[in-house]
């Protein structure tokens, strides 16, 4: 464009505070993110959309000739179960025991884990291998390793335990099933953390280490006064995504129920393990209550929304970043 | 042109070009993916020849690969020029969106559970016209199941093939090693001689059970529908608005028996699970008995080196809650209708009857995983090996001498709910947490609820 161009364009009178030339570059701009755009509109707000539409209706999958506006009557049941200690009570609180037990061990576990990788150790990338393979293992691949380890008359575990203490036959799936679901989570869940906390850790500066080990500082006084401090938005992003990830469980406690050929409608698994997603999932295509179904969906999205909200709000008091993100 | 003007037009050229094969149109029809074992379609015996159709017809079939695989499909396109078959797979979703679109939908594979669902709401034709003309579809050649597709007169579809669903499977070596002396053949053995069966059959080594006396079917709602039938009782009203669970002594009496079985781990139950399903449990030893329907025998037949040898099983009658008659209906019926929506009633039609009686249904029939639906055919059945005559000579004897009424399928609910509702709360009395009264009378309110639920809904 020649700057006699340019400059016509830009003297030209302004649309909503944009030149014609303004316009154009902004064009592109939406232009090359058309794709995602739409790919965002078309698969994530439009569904959202119709989610919320049916969470006021009696829609059951295949009633599209007959289902009917009931207004907050989803909600209402739904509500309803919570103070009454109904069935959906109990796979909420099933939920956030779960969260509150796998957040906190994931995030100690893999930290310590990152601690140790970070030293100059032998053998010191066998090992961050060792730790990261459960991460890329495919999840329904590796629940299903688990469920045949632990068995109750056929596994691993109790072939071995049998060895040692002999007609040991723990009934693992059936009686302990919500261990064994925080068992593989931890398993599963602590590699993806560590490499995260080793990047956090090897962030931090080495000047910081070399002036307290100067000052006199032993490795735990540093960790708690320099490392931990520098570490706290690692863990508070573990926090997130840990809450995000753990309230929305699904498909392992599925894959582990006893008698899962495959996770469909027919599987139930163990009251222990029976998650608030499962709930919602039986609601929906077992008792074909996609209206209600749905309801839930949105009690379980403003449920972590808040929780999002509320660590995010805490987190000035204890997550302490380098530059100060209020400052621009 | 400048440099920045012509990577813009680069870059709008290939944006374009992303966004228009995004866009293409729909999916055209993938091809055949790798076929299961399915039966070849072979030339079949008179008034099998699949008839001709004049003009171009496309039919869209909605069934499973298992159930109309690609060369069932090719025969007929075959010996039918002009006619073009697409199958697409079932879901129940697709269907009902289909139907209120008004796409075209000319065939569906269901079952006769959904006969009243899909007659109510206007989605399938009643056939009565044509199987009054068939020459190769018979009223008096069908098997009573073919009930399930009747509804308020009319008759809107037919089942491929059936089982009797219930009948009684024991391992001779088994009964022997425990010391049962099993009766003749064709006896009408109790619920409770099978459950005491059950528990002398029952093995366990250390603190693992290594046979279950009984692989019990989880039919739960089936079984109890045909015990109370023997006396002419019914689960459910009848208008189906209520389900009767927890004030019949009889279906209390049956869930109490099934949950001390279940403690004495002398069935598969929620803590102690079967590992697989019922064939390979009772080919591998780890189930002694089982009631399940004839269908198994396709189990038995394919079993390479079974741990316990098929010609070990004898099957008996369907077990007896009073000890006098034997209910044993196929519990369901896997069929066919066809749709409201079809473009060609007599081209579906023709497909239909082509499919229900034809080379396919002859081939259904040679294979021996459920009975063929026409009993012309059932001289087709495996009969090769003496274990094979003998389920066949109990099925026989079960269609004379035993009551083969369907049961009645209540409309307003899933009956998955029932079983999912019993086995959740199995688990929590095994586990000590409630009492039997208490799981039955969970087990009462949730599926009542669920009926009321579909009443509202249907309202």
């Amino acid at each position: 464009m020649s700057a006699d161009t340019q400059t016509i364009l830009q003297t030209k009178r302004k649309f909503l505070g944009l030149s014609g030339y303004g316009w154009l570059r902004v064009s592109w701009f939406y232009v090359f993110i058309a794709p995602w755009f739409l790919g965002f509109l078309a698969f994530t707000v439009i569904p959202m959309a119709v989610g919320v539409l049916m969470s006021f209706t009696n829609f059951t999958g295949t009633n599209f000739d007959t289902y009917k506006f009931i207004g907050l009557a989803n909600y209402s049941e739904a509500f309803g179960e919570f103070f009454t200690d109904g069935l959906a009570w109990y796979a909420l609180s099933r939920t956030f025991l779960f969260a509150i037990i796998t957040i906190p061990i994931n995030i100690v576990l893999s930290l310590l884990i990152a601690i140790l990788l970070t030293r100059n150790i032998r053998g010191k990338g066998f090992f961050r291998t060792l730790f990261y393979i459960p991460s890329i293992i495919p999840v329904v691949a590796s629940v299903w390793i688990w469920k045949a380890l632990m068995d109750n008359n056929y596994g691993v575990v109790n072939a071995v335990l049998n060895e040692i203490v002999p007609n040991t036959y723990i009934r693992w799936l059936t009686e302990y099933p919500f261990h064994v679901l925080v068992m593989w989570s931890v398993w599963a869940g602590v590699g993806g953390a560590v490499i995260i906390f080793m990047a956090g850790i090897q962030g931090v500066p080495a000047e910081l280490e070399d002036a307290a080990r100067i000052d006199g500082a032993n490795n735990f006084q540093m960790f708690r006064n320099i490392t931990a401090p520098l570490l706290t938005p690692v863990i508070f992003y573990q926090f997130i995504v840990g809450i995000i990830g753990s309230l929305q469980i699904l498909t392992q406690p599925l894959l582990l129920a006893p008698r899962a050929v495959q996770a469909g409608i027919a599987t139930l698994p163990p009251r222990e393990n029976y998650m608030f997603m499962i709930h919602i999932y039986q609601e929906s295509f077992v008792r074909q209550r996609y209206g209600y179904g749905s309801s839930l969906l949105w009690i379980l999205f403003f449920f972590i929304l808040i929780l999002t909200i509320v660590m995010t709000y805490t987190s000035k008091y204890w997550v302490y970043y380098e530059v100060n993100p209020e400052d621009k | 042109m400048k440099k920045s003007s012509s990577w813009r037009v680069f870059a709008m050229v290939a944006l374009l070009a992303i966004l228009l094969t995004a866009c293409g149109g729909t999916a055209a029809p993938t091809a055949a993916p790798e076929q299961p074992a399915a039966p070849a379609a072979t030339e079949a015996t008179a008034a099998t020849e699949a008839p001709t159709v004049a003009e171009p017809v496309k039919l869209v079939v909605m069934a499973s690969e298992d159930e109309l695989s690609q060369d069932i499909i090719d025969a007929y396109v075959a010996a039918n020029p002009g006619v073009t078959i697409e199958r697409i797979d079932p879901d129940a979703t697709k269907l009902a969106a289909m139907i209120v679109a008004g796409e075209q939908l000319d065939v569906i594979a269901g079952s006769g559970a959904d006969t009243s669902a899909y007659a109510d709401r206007g989605w399938v034709l009643d056939l009565t016209p044509y199987f009054a003309k068939s020459e190769l579809l018979k009223a008096d050649d069908m098997v009573p199941s073919v009930e399930y597709f009747r509804y308020k007169g009319g008759w809107y579809g037919m089942n491929k093939d059936w089982s009797p669903d219930q009948s009684f499977f024991i391992s001779k070596t088994a009964a022997a090693e425990a010391g049962i002396e099993l009766p003749p053949a064709q006896t009408i053995i109790t619920w409770a001689q099978a459950a005491d069966w059950a528990r002398k059959m029952t093995k366990s080594e250390g603190g693992r059970v290594t046979r279950v006396g009984m692989a019990y079917s989880d039919y739960w709602d089936g079984t109890v529908q045909t015990i109370l039938m023997e006396n002419g009782e019914d689960l459910y009203s009848e208008d189906f608005s209520k389900a009767n669970i927890k004030d019949n002594p009889t279906v209390v009496a049956f869930l109490t028996l099934m949950a001390e079985l279940a403690k004495d781990n002398a069935i598969f139950n929620p803590l102690n699970p079967s590992p697989e399903w019922v064939v390979p449990d009772l080919l591998n030893g780890r189930a002694a008995s089982a009631d399940n329907g004839y269908w198994i025998q396709g189990g038995f037949h394919d079993a390479e080196n079974p741990v316990v040898a098929p010609a070990d099983y004898v099957m008996y009658p369907a077990l007896s809650w009073g000890g006098k008659v034997s209910v044993n209906p196929a519990l369901g019926g896997a069929g066919w209708f066809i749709s409201t929506k079809t473009k060609n009633a007599d081209a579906a039609w023709k497909f239909f009857e082509y499919y229900m009686g034809g080379a396919p249904a002859l081939n259904r029939a040679q294979i021996g995983w459920g009975l063929p639906a026409l009993k012309s055919l059932y001289a087709e059945i495996p009969a090769t090996e003496e274990w094979q005559k003998q389920f066949i000579e109990n099925v026989q004897w079960e269609q004379a001498n035993t009551i083969q009424t369907p049961r009645r399928i209540n409309p307003y609910y899933s009956t998955g709910i029932f079983n999912t509702t019993w086995q959740a709360n199995l688990e929590r009395y095994l586990k000590g947490e409630i009492t039997i009264e208490e799981a039955i009378a969970n087990l009462d309110a949730e599926v009542n609820k669920a009926i009321a639920d579909g009443i509202a809904v249907a309202k």
